[in-house]
């Protein structure tokens, strides 16, 4: 088919395009682009032939317009040529059905032509394909554009060949130029070395040196050239031994051998030798040179020392230069406020928590005189003392209060410390400041809460001490009064009105009691009496006081003290009973019929410790599981109807579980309803030293009966008490244990009476008119005059019952101390007991 | 969507429209068409397009369109609800390598559906950025734009952008809404071929191996039955582009704006050496044939169902010179449908749907149509 003129045009034109430059990209974007632009096509690719030895061809995109076509891959993968690799004659076959039209749905044609010997042209076009006319006319074309590209490969192997050829005329000349610079500079080093350089025979003969020889040997170099080196040695040993190891190893370095010059002057030198060979392994010659380094062997001792000196120095100035960094960061990184001053304290150095904190930046800051910061909220003297202090070189410490330049003002920890020179000159201050601000506000805080609490432990202190007086006072007063009416002659009727009085009365004595202990246990004022008791009476005590409450129950109170048992102990033995009558009065109240056993035992003893157990078994009601956990809770009963039934307050065996805490100890119960119950205790005693044991095992069963008479004392009981209910009871108490007895209303009529007649003994009211009893015990005590008075027992009665009144009681010089109510049986103990030392003193 | 026009041709016209419009609800984006008339400058015009907080960009014209209205003076801005990725490409004439500079101000895998360009149209450079632009981005995409300045013929500050107006530079928009071009300029040849046996990017210094002003005034002489001379150039070659061979479309013109001292022709564009050209001639009723053409390209191929759409007119200004009151016409042709329109009366003409190499046109109708929402 024949072009049209257009045609022709636009073949001419692409045919003028091409090789219109070597380089193939340059030379392919212009043809390229002009096939695009005149056939009107959307893309073209070149790619270029690469065969393998194995004979196989593949192809390669070497080019494309646009430079990356989204569907390059898409348009490979639908014409074979371009497919993977292919049999050289299989590509053949396909090479000649070329040129070939390769049409997609979406009127996209892609022209797939022979770039002869180079490779394959692909042109894209959109809406229609090239016509025939274009196709033939293009194959002339291509063929030219075939050749320019290898036209411009050739170019490019030639440039790559003249670079090579550019290099290595360059690398060659450089060569040459090394070597004659290397042989003039081997010239200039043979002439103007200081070492000798020299050639041997391998026999030792001297074939060459270098003209530097004649300083070491006196020796012109001609006069020294022939010469054997064996006749410059004085050492033949070491030269042998050099010789040999040249031999062996074909080289040594820096062998130490000693030479004479002509003149017969010795000197230490060190020689390097290479054993030169031929290829064959034959020695051609020994070269090498001297060093005269008698010199140098001085100097390396010398430097030797001045380096261990160096050494020394350099770790001591790395060490110091690391702790400065290490110091540096630490002030700079440090979390509270570091200023530095000069003597006068005019700022020079500031770390950033200052600036943080202050709101002063370090330019701010510097030159400034610390006064600066001062908030005008502490006095001059204050700062006087501060200064007196810090000049005389001494460290300061104390808390400022400061103003930031907003104007806030915060308390600084401030630790001012001088820093000075050899002479002891001041040439700084530093100052590490903390800020406390947080801490003085919680100080202030927590003062006022603190005084607060104060206040009312006080108040409430008072509050006990107040109820504990207005209620058992009179409370005692009931008790001892109605016991004294059931000891007159009385109707049944009216026996029957007082049993039920003093019943009410101790019923509600005992939880007064109770409250009162479990008031001070959560005030925390309930102190243990640590003194010395016999663990054997003391249960006895317990036992006795015990079976009287048993009243008309049908009960046995067994008891059992096991073999063994240390009996010298050392403990708040009162306390150890409360707890026992209260566990024996919680069994006998819930208990019917049956029996209680109590038995005390030791379960671990260490050094001088014992863990005394306790315990207390009923054949009552028991406990009900759900109680178990909670009934040492205070106010806890099995259920509130327990309370209406037994009575009681609930907080009985919370007091125990304090009490038992408090000396280290543990409680605990085992029961089932209805089936009886266990409560034990464990405590923590100390042993006395040579403590008796109980050698077996004890029983014993109590029941009610009336307490013994005891014996009548000779001189009477001085009974000091203001209050009239109770002088009327105490006297009716003695005289109902014997005891003959005279009342007093005051302290100071009870100094007189003492003065005037010979008592055995003085019960003493704490608070009383005219004179109190801790008074007038001081001065009874202080009356040298009358030496019985100041020996006579006297014994606080107090109801008073208070943490501290026992000790204020003895401090002031009493022998023991009774709390009201009065319990007729300690009473009668107490009286006992002090009565007989007194009858022994007397 | 919004637009709005100032005929004030002040900057304090184009101002409060600018800010009226970008404070409207959704404006992601601003484009700015201004006459040459206005005569801004960058240091009136910068600070305002700097302190702009959405992105924009357009260009100074010798003339724009709004609806059917031909504008010599004042603005139109054009409050887009998509956003914009500009890309100013500055100081061109600097450049060896423009294929190296958009690959390294301009972000890979962004995603494009359109390609607006705004460029000098009076830069040397345009072929060597037309052909970098095609390599780099390919056939992916719709091109559409055109070159801005004035028709004075001198060089100055005239594509805008956030970093204020720029000169020697282009913008380039990457937009990733859908469009449809449809390109057409209706003359014909009245005389030719004649080969370029010399040239010089956009310069055309011989023709037939003759200087090429002797040769082409020769032609237009003959044809135009008038003398044309230095003063009278563009008047009369207005109507006498050259038109470059290629296969299966219309040829590619190059309008000679300008004759230089050495009698070689000035053209909007790159003619490269060996080429064919004709001397092209056209009447108003081929020329408006064309645009209608263009019209229909863009329409039959707009397959966007939103809501809105807006018609961007590329029309060469030598067109709306030539073809004088009938221009109107032009411009209605291709406002035929509802869609708004808003135009620029070029200096050259960049347009590609896919389907072509992408090519710098003259004399050129470019009809685009963007899916707005």
């Amino acid at each position: 088919m024949k072009e049209t003129p257009l045609e022709l045009q636009i073949c001419y034109e692409i045919a003028m395009s091409i090789g219109n430059s070597l380089d193939l990209s340059r030379m392919l974007k212009q043809s390229l682009s002009t096939y695009l632009r005149k056939l009107n096509c959307k893309a073209g690719i070149i790619l270029k032939n690469n065969f393998s030895p194995d004979s196989q061809i593949s192809f390669e995109q070497v080019f494309s317009i646009p430079r990356s076509i989204n569907s390059y891959a898409d348009i490979c993968g639908k014409i074979p040529l371009t497919q993977a690799r292919l049999e050289e004659s299989k590509s053949c076959q396909l090479l000649q059905t070329l040129p070939l039209t390769y049409t997609w749905a979406d009127n996209q044609y892609c022209h797939v032509m022979e770039l002869p010997d180079f490779g394959l042209l692909l042109l894209i076009k959109s809406t229609r394909p090239l016509p025939d006319s274009i196709i033939t006319s293009l194959q002339s074309i291509n063929q030219k554009l075939a050749g320019a590209c290898q036209a411009c490969l050739q170019r490019e192997k030639a440039d790559n060949l003249v670079d090579r050829l550019k290099d290595e005329v360059a690398e060659r000349k450089k060569a040459e130029e090394s070597l004659l610079a290397s042989k003039q500079k081997y010239q200039s080093v043979f002439e103007n070395i200081q070492d000798v350089y020299f050639e041997l025979t391998p026999s030792g003969h001297i074939l060459e040196v270098s003209p530097s020889a004649r300083r070491l040997f006196g020796s012109p170099r001609t006069e020294i050239i022939g010469q054997w080196i064996g006749d410059y040695s004085t050492d033949n040993a070491r030269r042998l031994a050099f010789m040999e190891i040249l031999e062996n190893r074909g080289q040594v370095y820096d062998y130490e051998l000693h030479l004479q010059s002509k003149n017969g002057k010795t000197f230490t030198c060190a020689i390097n030798a290479v054993y030169q060979k031929d290829e064959n392994a034959n020695p051609l010659k020994i070269t090498g040179s001297i060093r005269d380094i008698s010199q140098r062997k001085t100097a390396e001792i010398a430097l030797k020392i001045a380096k261990e000196n160096a050494e020394a120095t350099s770790g001591k100035l790395r060490k110091a230069n690391t702790e400065l960094h290490k110091l540096n960061r630490a002030v700079e990184q440090s979390p509270i406020m570091v200023v530095i001053t000069d003597p006068k304290g005019c700022i020079e150095y500031v770390n950033p928590k200052f600036i943080q904190h202050s709101g002063y930046s370090a330019e701010e800051a510097t030159g400034q005189n610390m006064s600066f910061l001062k908030s005008g909220k502490q006095d001059d003297e204050f700062y006087e003392k501060l200064w007196t202090a810090i000049s005389a070189g001494n460290e300061w410490a104390g808390e400022l209060l400061n103003k930031a330049k907003n104007g806030r003002l915060y308390w600084e920890q401030t630790f001012i410390s001088p820093v000075k020179d050899e002479n002891g000159g001041i040439l700084h201050y530093i100052a590490l400041k903390e800020d406390i601000t947080w801490r003085k506000e919680a100080e202030s805080s927590l003062f006022k809460a603190q005084e607060e609490i104060n206040a009312a432990k006080a108040a409430r202190s008072q509050f006990l001490a107040n109820i504990s007086h207005e209620i058992i006072t009179p409370l005692n007063g009931v008790i001892g009064m109605s016991s004294l009416m059931l000891g007159t002659s009385l109707d049944n009727e009216q026996s029957d009105i007082m049993n039920t009085i003093q019943l009410s009365a101790n019923s509600l004595m005992a939880a007064v009691n109770n409250i009162l202990d479990y008031a001070k246990i959560m005030a925390g004022q309930l102190n243990m009496e640590v003194g010395n008791f016999d663990l054997e009476l003391m249960l006895t005590d317990v036992m006795e006081m015990m079976k009287l409450q048993i009243g008309e129950k049908p009960l046995v109170l067994n008891f059992k003290l096991y073999k063994d048992t240390p009996l010298d102990l050392k403990g708040d033995s009162r306390r150890l009973k409360q707890v026992m009558i209260n566990l024996i009065e919680n069994a006998i109240k819930f208990t019917e019929s049956g029996h209680i056993d109590v038995h005390a035992q030791s379960k671990a003893e260490k050094q001088d410790r014992v863990t005394l157990e306790i315990s207390v078994s009923d054949t009552g009601i028991g406990v009900e599981k759900s109680c178990l956990d909670t009934i040492f809770d205070g106010f806890e009963q099995q259920d509130k109807s327990m309370s209406r039934r037994y009575g009681g307050t609930g907080i009985g065996l919370a007091i125990c579980k304090a009490l038992v805490e408090q000396m280290q100890g543990s409680i605990g119960v085992l029961s089932h309803q209805g089936q009886g119950a266990t409560f034990w205790f464990r405590v923590n005693l100390t042993k006395r030293k040579a403590t008796r044991r109980k050698k077996k095992t004890v029983t014993g069963s109590w029941y009610a009966k009336a307490p013994a008479a005891s014996e009548t004392p000779i001189k009477p009981i001085l009974v000091v008490e203001d209050n009239l209910v109770n002088q009327k009871l105490t006297m009716k108490l003695l005289e109902k244990m014997g005891y003959e007895a005279e009342v007093v209303p005051n302290g100071k009529e009870a100094v007189e009476a003492v003065c005037h007649k010979d008592y055995s003994l003085v019960l003493m009211d704490i608070q009383m008119p005219e004179m109190d009893g801790l008074e007038a015990t001081r001065v009874i005590r202080s009356k040298k005059d009358y030496p019985k008075t100041s020996s006579i027992p006297i014994i606080a009665l107090t109801a008073h019952a208070m943490k501290g009144d026992r000790e204020t009681c003895l401090q002031a010089g009493m022998n023991d101390y009774l709390s009201k109510p009065v319990d007729p049986q300690q009473l009668l103990n107490i009286i006992e007991k002090y009565m007989c030392n007194r009858k022994i003193n007397l | 969507m919004y637009i709005q026009n100032d005929t004030s041709g002040t900057l304090d016209g184009m101002r409060k429209l600018i800010h009226k419009v970008a404070s409207c609800k959704d404006v992601k984006a601003l484009m700015v068409l201004a006459c040459d008339q206005n005569e801004f400058t960058p240091d009136q015009a910068d600070p305002l397009l700097q302190s702009l907080q959405v992105p924009v960009f357009g260009g100074i014209y010798p003339a724009i369109v709004h609806g059917c209205q031909k504008m010599e003076k004042g603005c139109i801005v054009i409050g887009l609800p998509f956003h914009a990725n500009v890309f100013p490409i500055k100081n061109l004439s600097l450049k060896d390598d423009i294929e190296h500079c958009l690959d390294s101000n301009i972000p890979k895998n962004m995603m494009t559906q359109t390609m607006m360009v705004f460029i000098d149209g009076l830069a040397p450079w345009i072929g060597a950025f037309v052909d970098a632009l095609f390599n780099v981005f390919g056939f992916g995409n719709n091109y559409i734009g055109g070159g801005a300045g004035s028709l004075s013929l001198k060089s100055k500050p005239c594509v805008f952008c956030g970093q204020g107006m720029l000169h020697d530079s282009a913008v380039l928009v990457s937009l990733d809404r859908p469009s449809s071009i449809g390109v057409a300029h209706g003359w014909q040849s009245a005389e030719g071929p004649y080969r370029v046996t010399k040239s010089d990017t956009n310069k055309i210094i011989s023709l037939d191996w003759q200087p090429a002003f002797d040769v082409y005034s020769q032609t237009v002489n003959q044809l135009s039955g008038r003398i044309l001379d230095r003063d009278n150039f563009y008047d009369l070659a207005k109507g006498y582009p050259f038109g470059i061979t290629r296969l299966d479309a219309e040829r590619v013109l190059r309008d000679p704006l300008s004759v230089d001292e050495n009698g070689a022709l000035i053209c909007a564009g790159e003619v490269p050496e060996g080429a064919f050209v004709d001397i092209m001639n056209g009447t108003n009723e081929v020329l408006l044939a064309a645009a209608s053409s263009a019209a229909n390209q863009a329409c039959q191929k707009f397959s966007y169902t939103g809501q809105e759409q807006l018609t961007f007119l590329v029309d060469c200004i030598s067109r709306a010179l030539y073809m004088q009151d009938s221009f109107y016409q032009e411009i209605k042709t291709a406002c035929a449908d509802q869609a708004p329109l808003v135009g620029i009366c070029s200096i050259g003409e960049l347009a590609n749907s896919g389907t072509d190499y992408l090519e710098f046109y003259n004399k050129a109708i470019v009809v685009g149509k963007i899916g707005v929402s």
